[in-house]
């Protein structure tokens, strides 16, 4: 039986700790309270127990990706219009640039690996257009779920008979780890600008 | 939303939209180096190390062939050649599998049994549509490709030896870098049902000479070993490497060509035990890469399950015990009691549980 090292353990706990413990600023800036926010962590988890439903040749369900997509619809039901729709639109545009980097750059996953790229961008774009925590939490998981529709659109399209299971994997899945790094980076970015404004001697704008 | 922060993000876009649109179809599917495009490794006196379809990186190294150490200072992007500066020789030892898990701070208990002797392999491919020139018509097939059939060899001459082999053909379809994504599922489905190690074939894009060998009377293609460098799992992957790579070098001299520590991590993250293989090149045949297969799938055998194992005093019939679900379990559970600590006590944490679900019942 292939074990995981120590360090992967140690990391994924202190992440998971980080969330909860540390983390406070960021559920803040989530708007979520701390019981949501732990439910939405454990939801995760526990989906990683649970099984794929195949639903047609083409899809197969995990049952642990329920999770993320309650969270996504969560989300966007309890926040503005104005905010759902820019949460919309930095997914869309994560999609776009997730696809078209897997096209473009090398086959290697050397330069922005395949599986964090998705939450770099979302935490990028997400900061940029309006400093949003929660948007960068959306777009982690829509992006790469847009993604896979896609992917599978085009191999309908060249007549490929390939499933695609929706967020298999479960916590180690590009899924789950893209809406976190886009928050942590969301997070970090808003840290500096604020402790560098204060630096500065600027006002504070957070 | 300011204006300067809808400028980049469309400006991001459409650059890539446009980059994009001048590939075609055909160029997408064999990206990233068509037949004829690959990179070459020189040392310090322009002495040829290697020719992969690899994207070779500064500070990415290369154990060569006969056990010295290279390390990458130059690369020059548009000719695709690349320097390295000799590091040290290496004197390759085995690391048994025992030892490995015992590095890895794991208990060892009792588990097999000795009618079970031996355990479980995995195989999978991250990129289905490799294929082989010469015999399969084509670099590239759109589905299951030649690299295939070289899994299945692998996966009948472990089986034969007694080995169970759980060989996933799932496609992580269309041949793009985002196949490393979809790959990630299949390596987690198959870590799920515990193996003892796990291997991604592949097949190179190189010239036919890179790969060729001919072993006693026989023509057939060496092997590369590819380990990424970043991940956490470095350490370990490289000894695991090196340790089949000294029993390959006793049993069957020349059929491991090399071991290459490129950028990336290759899924490597999840598992230290998982290797990629690079069987042959698109110029090779696939007879010849299956026959190279053959012969590795008796070094797995050896250094799993043969004197290798043994040779460590405990035996095969001790295994590591902790899976992924152990994990899962154990962060489950640290989040709890990290809980009940950050509310003040199980009082608390109860408290707030049933006032957050009476205002759910409530609504």
């Amino acid at each position: 039986m292939i074990p995981l090292t120590f360090s992967a353990t140690l990391l994924v706990i202190l992440t998971v700790l980080i969330f909860l413990g540390l983390g406070q600023k960021i559920i803040k800036g989530m708007r979520l309270t701390n019981n949501s926010a732990l439910i939405i962590i454990l939801t995760m988890i526990l989906g990683h127990f649970l099984p794929t439903i195949n639903l047609n040749t083409h899809f197969a369900l995990n049952l642990g990706a329920l999770g993320p997509i309650f969270v996504v619809v969560y989300l966007l039901t309890t926040t503005s219009k104005f905010e759902r729709i820019r949460a919309l639109l930095v997914s869309v545009l994560v999609f776009l640039l997730v696809f078209l980097t897997d096209k473009i750059l090398p086959l290697d996953p050397g330069l922005l690996d395949p599986v964090f790229s998705a939450g770099i961008f979302s935490g990028f774009l997400a900061y940029f257009w309006g400093r949003s925590r929660r948007s960068a939490f959306i777009a982690g998981i829509l992006g790469i779920l847009i993604t896979d529709l896609v992917n599978q659109l085009e191999l309908w399209l060249i007549g490929i008979p390939q499933q695609t299971i929706i967020g298999s994997g479960g916590l180690f899945s590009s899924m789950i780890i893209s809406p976190f790094i886009a928050v942590l980076i969301a997070e970090i970015m808003g840290e500096t600008r604020e402790r560098l404004h204060a630096v500065l001697g600027g006002e504070n704008h957070e | 939303m300011s204006k300067k922060s809808i400028t980049i993000t469309l400006f991001l876009s459409f650059f890539l939209c446009g980059r994009f649109a001048s590939c075609t179809a055909e160029e997408t599917w064999s990206r990233p180096l068509p037949a004829g495009e690959f990179y070459t490794l020189y040392d310090e006196d322009q002495n040829l190390l290697l020719e992969t379809g690899h994207q070779i990186h500064l500070k990415d190294q290369y154990l060569s062939g006969d056990n010295r150490l290279f390390e990458v200072v130059h690369v020059d992007e548009e000719k695709k050649v690349a320097t390295a500066n000799f590091v040290e020789e290496i004197e390759l030892k085995i690391f048994s599998w025992t030892d490995i898990q015992e590095e890895l701070g794991l208990s060892v208990i009792e588990a097999a049994s000795k009618e079970q002797k031996r355990g479980k392999i995995a195989l999978y491919h991250t990129h289905n549509a490799e294929s082989y020139m010469p015999t399969d018509g084509s670099d590239s097939i759109n589905g299951k490709g030649g690299v295939h059939k070289v899994g299945t060899v692998f996966s009948e001459a472990l089986s034969n030896m007694g080995i169970e082999v759980l060989y996933s053909e799932r496609l992580h379809l269309p041949h793009d870098r985002g196949a490393y994504r979809r790959s990630r599922e299949t390596v987690l489905e198959l870590l799920s049902k515990n193996p003892d190690a796990i291997f991604d074939l592949h097949r190179d894009a190189a010239p036919k000479s890179a790969y060729a060998i001919q072993l006693g009377d026989e023509w057939m293609t060496s092997i590369q070993f590819v380990v990424g460098r970043q991940n956490q799992n470095l350490g370990i992957n490289r000894k695991y490497a090196q340790s089949l790579k000294k029993i390959a070098d006793d049993l069957y001299p020349g059929l491991i060509k090399g071991i290459f520590y490129g950028k990336g991590n290759y899924n490597q993250d999840l598992t230290p035990l998982s290797l990629l293989l690079e069987v042959g090149a698109h110029t090779n045949s696939r007879d010849a890469a299956e026959r190279g297969i053959s012969l590795f799938a008796e070094v797995v055998d050896y250094y799993f399950y043969g004197p290798s194992a043994e040779a460590s005093g405990v035996g095969q019939s001790k295994v590591a015990r902790r899976s992924i679900f152990g994990l899962v379990i154990f962060i489950t559970s640290g989040t709890i009691v990290f809980y009940i600590i950050n509310v003040g006590g199980f009082k608390s944490a109860w408290k707030r549980l049933s006032t957050s679900l009476s205002r759910l019942k409530v609504k």
